[in-house]
């Protein structure tokens, strides 16, 4: 086995909506495992149905719904004190013991939107509905709009916007929201991004590098879009900027112009770039309605439980045989 | 760059020029423009011309007739003339007669015709003529009229009116009222409104008239050369007469030697050698006619070609007699020489180049027409001139609104004189008041131009001479509908494999878009404009024949000797194809004309061409003529425009109206002209005001200067993005897709029922935009998404031109679209339309409606409507109607006194009802339209294409975690195979992506117009400056395992469309179902249920593979499998009681024998033919066994 197997994760920075952390000391098939889980695999909640009681907006009913599916709905967890994991609270009703509904299974909200409601203004013209005139049966869950208290002060609108009204337009429709995961749907995807890069191997040819000429090692340096090498001011040798590991890319170009300089084609490589096969850098982006913490944890318990049944289901084959 | 380079016009500074063109013009200025002249022009002309129609009472010789009074009546004289027309704002008329204005809109929701009402003043005279003298000088003198009658504004019908037009409501109405009366927006209009549906009068392209064109005939053949000259007076209802010259190859009767010239002339039966004609025209002498053939009488060689034709008219010297021998070949019979004379006379003067003269005194200039015609046969004879090119598009005509529908005018008005005439005349002879607003029937005109823009079949409802002129317009997509308004047909037979005229020809240059044009029979005979090609509406000509005058031009008439024509620095003059005269000095005469025309003292549509070859100076004003601007060169190398008058047309109208250019202005201070295609031919234009510069120009005699190569496009070329690095049939297949990509086709969808309809939920204007697509509102409507491309190989479901979609952005919302069905009925009346008669929507029920349908009825409220909101599917009625049962003979009176005529949704279709509108048609009745909507989301089987006539199905769709990523998360929305690249070179789709890539990262749009100066390897420095490989390519991980994929690819923001042809409008299988009734052989088609069929082809498949048992399943067991008795004696059909099980043949030759009956299977359609062959007394016989006793071998 070449790879160590024993992954540690580091976390390099958090915000309330970014998170970006090392793991290491495994190999592609568990980081790559934990991204789909990520993508996929996170219960969250989305608005599922919807019953329209009266649209003379300009948007059809279906193209409302739609929208509508599309708000990520956060869920404050009492207990934590954050914005947490729905599926703590809440059940897919498939999954419920109730018949038709309940409010474990289903949290409502209702919107009804008149154009008189939103101004006073003559001269106004339109007014936006936005996810904020959502009105929630459960105080816990909310539409999410904004990531920052900053984005909230730049926007223009005070949620995410569904449809303009014109004068004497009206709007009411009822929304229920349920537990659901992204295979079903991609609503219920709790992130924008997720996804990992490799840390990239370089390894400088010193020997060989210095043969070239200084106008070689510059072309060298500035074929490469995403500078990971640099000219030593003082040397004139190539050396690695300071952030590579950041910034690489794998182009190929570097590649491609490194044999055009060699000699004859069995030289040995300039300078080799390489993926690593142990550390992975992940990014997390929240849709908003967790915190991107709360889903890489919710992603690994998913993870955990289905290792869990796969033991079980492999601890019965063993018995069978 | 310094301050001199800053005044120089570029090719960037043109688009000011373009804006400012469509800005005053817009898109579809031709149509309304050819409109707004028959309506302001056109129709007072004709109505001007139908000539005073003058009736006398007749004797009558009935019982009880009064002898005296119509002996007095008879010396009365009658006329009926008409006088100025109005047309009024557009109305309708309901029912109850109360007339109200309309507006497009309510038409076309009501299926109503935009229409006006036209009015004329009429005036009705009495003259007594019985102390006239029947010899007076002018026939048409009556004297002083003894009763006048004038009637003010006589209704004479409704006419058609094109949207925005000069006589639309909407003409200047700015955007806000448009919205509140409905209209889109971006709407042109230049289209009609009939019925509710919306027309397109489609332009027609023919050869021009009074032009005389010279052909080689191909050998071996019986003439060498032949010239004809297609003559048509200005504005005349006469058909072209066509003067045809033919050199003879080899002498034939009455001719000593070859080359001899005769003429075709309208009427006569044969061939008269042109010699005649001269002398028929009162050339007697060799001489004369000589000068005018030859001009230049040391001309030797030619004059010897023309010895033959000289020597064969020998016998006729004098005018009678050349007059007679025409006369003896015409088709008037039985006649006395004099007769014939008069005839041929006749003849010569109205049939013989009308367009030159039809008067008293136009022998001279016939004679010199007809001498010019031969001449130019005579040169191409001797190799110095060339034969005229068919295909030359200076030579074409296209015939828009304006023309057709004044061609059309004009006979339903001669329908309509006939009419009054005979109705005069009645009332006359009947000694009855004479009503002349009742004999005014305003069916002819409204009737008349209604069906013709209707069906498309103009002309007369009996024979109409074209088909197809009235097209509905397309509605697809917003650049569909534009590009339908500028379309441009050849009425040529599309089955010839002609090649010729289907080629694009140097002369299409600017005028006809090279790419916009349909695949398959059509192909090049259909063209499209290009963008800023201008369609000249006519302007008079007596305005240029005066200018002529006073410049100093010798009148054909007043020439002394034609020798002066033969002199290399006269200038012989063209009118619109007429010879006016000579002129000593052209030069001279050219440039003032254009000066003129430069400053507007005539018309800036006139083409002035100097063709100094053939030392002609041919001058048109007619309509129909394809013209384009272009830039003037003043010195042969300096623009007339400067950059002031740019920054001028820049300025906005809050800097002052006064400072604003516009592009009329340009035209006016001489800084820009139209040049018609037969003028650019003697231009010298170069590409780009930077060919200008002295020192690198290419040459120092440039007059003119492209505004912008990339105005060579038309409407949906201009769509695609660096067209120019495409192989050409790409962007032809571009062009014809464009039109299928679903967008936003108008702003009002919303409130319009077209019958079909898609509309994109989430379009995006394209990252790389083209500077033409300002224009055609392309940002505004557009059809299409821009979707990550990576160019790859994955999984290997993007086969064969098949696509890979991500599901997860399609679940987001990628190109979702709705789409609109409409259905419509109407409670037909019955007779006098009483409620007992007409039809009802009404809700049908099994007790009282007979035949209901098998759909549901539940949906329906108790008005026989559904419900908005209602979902709808499958056969679910939608419109409840029934209609009263005629009462039967012989059939017993039933419960059921109604039928039912309901409308069902199609089979296949579902959604939910959109809307309902209820009202009533012009005649009253109730008027019902249900739009249905579904929405539709991508999926396996959908069809796509990019801009560069790439496109490709669904066909595998992956959640976001199976797609490929790069290291920044970025998913491909569409995965597209690299195989679609190389043997198809679309390397725009490449450089597009590219340069979406380098946008997207920097928030601009790109400019992807072509002919400019943006490089590959500019965008690609740019991509590389941000940190991206140069190429666009980049490191991808596999999806499922989450590996580096080993190659780099391709990937970056492409503009895709979504094209109407949706897998669920297509699904069709079937197990059983319905069968034809005659022959019980499955239907045919999805529409009806109907079976798939195995065909020729599939059958030889089969038989390949052995298996007779599959094709006797597939063509007999699953198809008309039908069991019949035979009689085995006389091989009969025999008779059969299956219920007793009972067999029995009745034929004569059997009823006694004992019965010897089989069964066998046969196809039904067998069957049926073995019955249609007995009804024709052919009686087929079938015996299952050849050698058997019993049978019958007696007949």
């Amino acid at each position: 086995m070449p790879n160590n197997r024993f992954p540690k994760l580091h976390i390099l920075s958090s915000s309330p909506h970014t998170l970006t952390f090392e793991l290491s000391e495994t190999d592609v098939s568990v980081a790559n495992t934990l991204r789909r889980m990520l993508i996929a695999d996170v219960p969250t909640l989305a608005i599922d149905l919807v019953s329209v009681h009266e649209n003379t907006t300009c948007l059809l009913d279906e193209y409302l719904s739609h929208r509508l599916g599309m708000i990520p709905l956060r869920y404050y967890d009492d207990t934590a004190n954050r914005y947490g994991d729905p599926s703590k609270e809440f059940r897919e009703p498939r999954d419920c013991t109730c018949e038709d509904g309940c409010p474990k299974c289903w949290v409502t909200f209702t919107l009804g939107v008149q154009f008189s409601d939103k101004t006073d203004n003559p001269n106004t013209k339109t007014v936006s509905i936005t996810s904020a005139d959502l009105k929630s049966s459960n105080s816990n869950v909310s539409p999410a709009s904004f990531l920052s208290e900053e984005e909230e002060e730049n926007a223009q609108e005070e949620g995410i916007s569904l449809v303009k009204l014109a004068r004497g337009q009206h709007l009411y429709l009822e929304a229920r929201a349920r537990l659901g995961c992204s295979k079903e749907h991609a609503k219920w995807c709790p992130v924008a991004v997720a996804t990992y890069r490799f840390i990239p191997e370089i390894t400088l040819n010193t020997p060989a590098l210095s043969k070239l000429t200084l106008k070689q090692r510059e072309e060298l340096v500035e074929c490469c879009p995403d500078q990971i090498l640099k000219i030593d001011d003082v040397t004139g040798q190539i050396i690695l900027a300071e952030d590579y590991e950041d910034k690489a890319t794998f182009t190929e170009d570097l590649h491609y112009l490194q044999e055009s300089m060699k000699g004859s084609p069995e030289d040995d490589n300039f300078i080799t770039v390489k993926q690593s096969e142990s550390r992975f850098v992940f990014t997390v982006e929240s849709t908003g309605c967790m915190h991107p913490v709360e889903i890489t944890r919710s992603a690994m318990r998913r993870m955990e439980e289905k290792l869990i049944m796969l033991k079980g289901e492999c601890a019965g084959i063993n018995e069978g045989v | 760059m310094d301050e001199e380079d800053y005044d120089v016009v570029t090719q960037e500074d043109s688009w000011a020029v373009i804006s400012s063109y469509f800005e005053e013009k817009g898109l579809v200025r031709q149509q309304l423009d050819s409109f707004d002249e028959f309506i302001q022009n056109t129709m007072q002309e004709l109505v001007d011309d139908t000539g005073a129609i003058r009736v006398r009472p007749k004797m009558q010789h009935t019982v009880g007739y009064d002898k005296e009074r119509g002996e007095e009546a008879a010396n009365k004289m009658y006329e009926v003339k008409f006088g100025q027309v109005y047309l009024s704002k557009p109305v309708s008329v309901e029912k109850d007669s109360s007339a109200c204005n309309i507006f497009p809109h309510e038409a076309r929701l009501r299926n109503l015709t935009y229409s006006a009402p036209l009015y004329c003043d009429i005036l009705l005279n009495t003259y007594d003529i019985s102390e006239l003298d029947p010899n007076r000088e002018d026939q048409n003198d009556f004297g002083e009229p003894e009763k006048m009658e004038d009637c003010q504004k006589v209704f004479m019908g409704y006419v058609p009116i094109m949207l925005r037009s000069q006589f639309c409501v909407l003409a200047d109405k700015n955007d806000l009222e448009l919205c509140e009366l409905g209209e889109c927006i971006y709407d042109q209009g230049g289209y009609f409104v009939i019925n509710g549906s919306e027309k397109v009068i489609v332009a027609h392209e023919r050869m021009s008239n009074n032009h005389v064109y010279a052909f080689k005939k191909k050998q071996p053949h019986k003439y060498s050369w032949t010239v004809e000259t297609r003559s048509q007076v200005e504005n005349s209802t006469r058909p072209t007469s066509t003067l045809y010259l033919q050199m003879y190859n080899k002498a034939g009767r009455g001719a000593i030697e070859g080359n001899q010239i005769r003429a075709t002339m309208p009427y006569i039966r044969s061939d008269i050698p042109v010699v005649i004609i001269f002398r028929a025209l009162g050339r007697n002498d060799d001489r004369s006619i000589i000068e005018h053939v030859v001009y230049d009488l040391e001309d030797g060689e030619m004059m010897d070609l023309f010895r033959p034709s000289l020597e064969e008219a020998f016998v006729i010297q004098k005018q009678e007699v050349a007059l007679d021998f025409i006369g003896k070949r015409g088709s008037a019979k039985d006649i006395i020489a004099e007769e014939r004379i008069a005839y041929a006379r006749d003849l010569l003067r109205s049939e013989v180049l009308p367009h030159v003269g039809v008067g008293e005194r136009c022998e001279t200039r016939k004679v010199f027409f007809l001498g010019y015609a031969v001449h130019k046969l005579l040169m191409c004879r001797l190799g110095r001139s060339d034969e005229d090119d068919r295909d030359h598009f200076g030579k074409k005509r296209l015939d828009l609104a304006g023309p057709l529908l004044g061609g059309l005018f004009r006979t339903l008005l001669r329908k309509l004189e006939k009419d009054v005439r005979s109705q005069l005349q009645r009332c006359l002879d009947e000694n009855k008041y004479f009503n002349i607003e009742s004999a005014i029937r305003s069916t002819h005109i409204t009737g008349g131009l209604k069906y013709c823009l209707a069906t498309g079949n103009w002309g007369d409802r009996a024979n109409p001479s074209k088909a197809g002129v009235s097209q509905v317009l397309n509605r697809l997509t917003y650049a569909s509908t534009l590009s339908h308004l500028r379309r441009c047909n050849t009425p040529l037979a599309r089955s010839g494999k002609q090649a010729k005229p289907r080629q694009l020809h140097n002369t299409h240059w600017g005028m006809v878009c090279p790419a916009e044009t349909p695949e398959g029979q059509a192909v090049g005979l259909v063209k499209n404009l290009a963008l800023m090609a201008y369609v000249s509406t006519g302007s008079p000509q007596a305005i240029i024949l005066e200018t002529l005058e006073e410049f100093g031009t010798l009148n054909l008439d007043d020439l002394t000797s034609p020798k002066v024509i033969a002199d290399q620095s006269t200038c012989n003059i063209f009118v619109n194809g007429a010879w006016i005269g000579v002129h000593e000095d052209p030069e001279k005469l050219v440039n003032t004309l254009r000066g003129s025309r430069r400053s507007m003292d005539i018309d800036s549509e006139v083409s002035i061409v100097r063709d100094i070859g053939e030392s002609e100076l041919r001058i048109y004003t007619d309509a129909g003529r394809i013209c384009r601007p272009l830039y003037i060169v003043k010195d042969g190398c300096k623009l007339a425009i400067e950059k002031s008058h740019i920054n001028r047309l820049q300025l906005t109208e809050e800097d002052g109206p006064e400072n604003k250019m516009t592009f009329m202005m340009l035209l006016h201070n001489g800084l820009v002209e139209y040049i018609d295609t037969e003028e650019e031919e003697t231009a010298m234009v170069a590409m780009d005001p930077k060919d200008l510069t002295p020192g690198e120009s290419y040459s120092s005699t440039y007059t003119h200067c492209e505004i912008h190569p990339s105005m060579i496009l038309g409407i949906c070329a201009s769509i695609i993005p660096f067209p120019d690095h495409n192989q050409s049939p790409r962007n032809t297949y571009q062009s014809a897709m464009g039109k299928q990509a679903m967008g936003i086709y108008a702003s009002n969808f919303q409130v319009r029922m077209d019958t079909m309809a898609h509309v994109l939920h989430y379009p995006q204007k394209p990252l790389c935009t083209t500077r033409a697509m300002e224009f055609l509102h392309f940002r505004e409507l557009p059809s299409g998404v821009n979707c990550i491309v990576a160019i790859m190989i994955y999984t290997g479901y993007n086969q064969e031109d098949s696509l890979i979609m991500n599901q997860s952005a399609i679940d987001r919302g990628l190109f979702r679209s709705s789409y609109f069905r409409c259905y419509v009925d109407e409670e037909k009346g019955g007779s006098g339309g009483s409620g007992l008669t007409s039809e009802r929507f009404e809700r049908p029920t099994h007790d009282l409606v007979d035949k209901m349908k098998a759909g549901d009825y539940a949906k329906l409220d108790d008005d026989g409507l559904v419900q908005p909101g209602t979902r709808v599917s499958g056969t679910d009625i939608l419109i409840g109607k029934t209609a009263p049962k005629e009462a039967q003979v012989g059939q017993a009176m039933s419960q059921k006194t109604k039928r039912d005529c309901s409308t069902a949704m199609k089979s296949t279709e579902n959604g939910i009802v959109d809307q309902v509108l209820l009202s009533t048609t012009s005649d009253g009745f109730r008027f019902t339209k249900v739009r249905i909507r579904n929405v539709r989301t991508p999926q396996i089987g959908d069809k796509f294409a990019s801009r560069h006539g790439q496109k490709g199905t669904i066909g595998m769709t992956y959640r976001q975690e199976d797609m490929p990523f790069t290291a920044e998360g970025v998913v491909p929305d569409i995965i597209v195979n690299p195989h679609a690249i190389p043997s198809r070179m679309t390397i725009a789709q490449l450089v597009e992506c590219l340069l979406g890539k380098v946008c997207v990262f920097q928030g601009v749009e790109g400019d992807a117009t072509p002919f400019t100066d943006v490089t590959v390897d500019q965008i690609s420095k740019r991509l590389h400056s941000m940190g991206y490989q140069k190429e666009g390519n980049e490191a991808l991980y596999q999806g499922h395992t989450g590996k580096p994929l080993c190659a780099r690819v391709f990937i970056g923001p492409t503009f895709y469309q979504r094209l109407k042809h949706l897998v669920d409008d297509k699904v069709h299988s079937r197990a059983r179902g319905p069968t034809a009734m005659l022959t019980r052989q499955p239907l045919e088609g999805r529409g009806r249920d109907g079976g798939l069929r195995m065909g020729e082809m599939e059958r030889d498949c089969l038989i390949t593979h052995g298996c007779a048992n599959f094709i006797r399943d597939r063509f007999f067991c699953s198809s008309d499998m039908y069991r019949v008795h035979l009689c085995e004696i006389c091989g009969c059909f025999a008779h059969q009681d299956m219920k007793n099980q009972k067999f029995k043949c009745h034929s004569s030759t059997c009823v006694n024998k004992p019965p010897d009956i089989c069964q066998v299977d046969i196809p039904y359609a067998a069957k049926l033919l073995f019955q249609e062959l007995q009804a024709m007394c052919i009686h087929p016989r079938l015996y299952t066994d050849a050698d058997r006793k019993t049978r019958d071998n007696s007949f």
